[in-house]
């Protein structure tokens, strides 16, 4: 099963009635982050690096449902810390779900088996489990062994329960493509709906800045990777920004398409840097000086090619010019071909 | 105390140290570093108040440059002009020290061959 025809509808009318608008800027993802902390310690995640006082801070369901009326983006996904862990997690899903908004649970699925129960299947609600490749290199990653087997059976009764269910991934410098290829096709076989994959970026306060995957590391990455694509293999994210990783299109980043709301309010500018807090949504989108950030323009934007930058740039192209929808067409279809 | 702002260069952690900002220049240095720390810090104010808290926020470009921070036990954020400032302690543990993937790469490849 892919991403459910109502799913792409809605994308695509909001981007199209944007775009016919005139819209220079709109949100395609809220990132909400409604708590930092996390049942796991990831080395180098800059989530976690905080103080107990503010790990222990959360958003409440009142102010997640508000940020997310203000944002207007027709998809929300919940990253952390870990979401599970918030106790009002259930009545967050719930409210956002009764405002038809298609929500992406992101969780390390250490939690998920026991969750299952707060929630109702719908196509509104995805759960995104954390994978970092096969056994081996997904408990390396998340510095804990056994997470991989608990993660995959978490999967198994999800989607027994008939949880929408896809996989999200992270790749650094040390990824081997063969094993990352069997990891796609270990995932398929257990039935998820689809995989999202983005390279690895460090966050500024973070201290890890030696697992930088750069362009050219990155292109290479990514095309030994989806050459030769698996018809079996479902990806849950747009073909044109496949094809930017693998280095056949530019983009420049939208960094406004992923806006991030989290405990210190609206980040500036996007998930991955932090320029400083506005307290509404209005704000972030008007008073940000955007043409600072962006490959080229900032720093620490120099090598990024994650999704929560250029995704919306990818989308943004297919619904604004015929070359983009046809090349959407074609990368769907066609995946192999050059 | 460490109030040498002329050694501003990337210790490994600052942890434990202190800075007296003598003019503009290193007032906005050192409150880049303060926003870049990953635990609590104390600010002394030059009203002689001290406030410790987590700062997650800086405009430096406001009119009247501030910082925000969390305060243990508030649920609101606590604004500070970088003009109030007279000296910064990083008082809380650095969170980010240590915690790394090279430094758990390390430490996993000791354990492993010691294994
Ligand atoms: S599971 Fe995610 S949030 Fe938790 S420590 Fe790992 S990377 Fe960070
Ligand atoms: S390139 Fe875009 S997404 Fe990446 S860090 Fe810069 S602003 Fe953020």
């Amino acid at each position: 099963m892919s991403v459910p025809v109502s799913q792409m509808y809605t994308v695509a009318h909001y981007a199209l009635s944007q775009h016919l608008r005139g819209v220079k800027r709109y949100p395609l993802v809220m990132m909400l982050e409604p708590l930092f902390r996390c049942n796991l310690e990831c080395a180098g995640c800059g989530k976690i690096q905080y103080p107990d006082h503010i790990l222990n801070r959360r958003l409440t369901p009142e102010q997640c449902l508000a940020a997310a009326d203000e944002c207007g983006a027709p998809i929300v996904s919940i990253p952390g810390g870990e979401p599970l862990i918030h106790p009002e997690m259930p009545a967050i899903v719930e409210g956002l779900v009764r405002r038809k908004k298609y929500v992406y649970l992101c969780t390390n699925a250490i939690l998920l088996e026991r969750k299952l129960q707060d929630y109702t299947p719908s196509k509104y609600l995805t759960f995104s489990i954390h994978m970092d490749g096969l056994k081996e290199e997904h408990d390396h990653a998340v510095c804990r062994d056994g997470v991989y087997d608990v993660a995959v059976k978490a999967i198994k009764a999800a989607l027994a329960k008939g949880f929408r269910v896809t996989t999200n991934t992270t790749l650094f410098n040390d990824a081997a493509p063969a094993r990352v290829r069997r990891f796609f096709d270990e995932m398929m076989e257990l039935g998820v709906e689809g995989m999202m994959i983005s390279p690895g970026y460090s966050y500024e306060k973070a201290p890890d800045q030696h697992s930088f995957l750069s362009r050219e590391r990155t292109h290479s990455l990514f095309a030994q990777l989806l050459a030769q694509r698996k018809r079996s293999w479902q990806f849950n994210q747009s073909p044109l920004f496949l094809e930017f990783l693998m280095g056949k299109r530019e983009y420049e980043c939208t960094p406004w398409g992923n806006p991030t709301y989290n405990i210190f309010g609206w980040q500036r500018p996007c998930y991955l840097l932090q320029d400083g807090y506005v307290s509404t949504f209005r704000e972030l989108m008007e008073e940000t000086e955007w043409e600072r950030y962006g490959s080229g323009r900032h720093e620490q934007c120099r090598d990024c090619m994650v999704h929560c930058g250029y995704e919306a740039s990818a989308v943004k192209d297919t619904f604004s010019s015929w070359g983009g929808f046809f090349g959407t067409v074609r990368a769907t279809l066609f995946p192999n071909a050059v | 105390m460490d109030s040498d702002m002329s050694s501003i260069g990337s210790p490994q952690s600052w942890e434990g140290r202190c800075l007296q900002p003598s003019n503009e220049k290193e007032l906005h240095e050192a409150m880049n570093l303060v926003f870049d720390y990953r635990g609590d810090v104390t600010i002394q104010l030059k009203k002689g108040e001290q406030v410790v808290g987590f700062v997650f926020d800086r405009q430096e470009e406001a009119p009247q440059p501030y910082i925000q921070l969390f305060l243990p036990g508030d649920q609101h954020p606590r604004m500070v002009l970088y003009q109030d400032v007279a000296g910064i302690e990083f008082s809380g543990q650095d969170t980010a020290f240590g915690r790394s993937w090279e430094d758990w790469a390390q430490k996993w490849k000791k354990s492993e061959s010691s294994s």
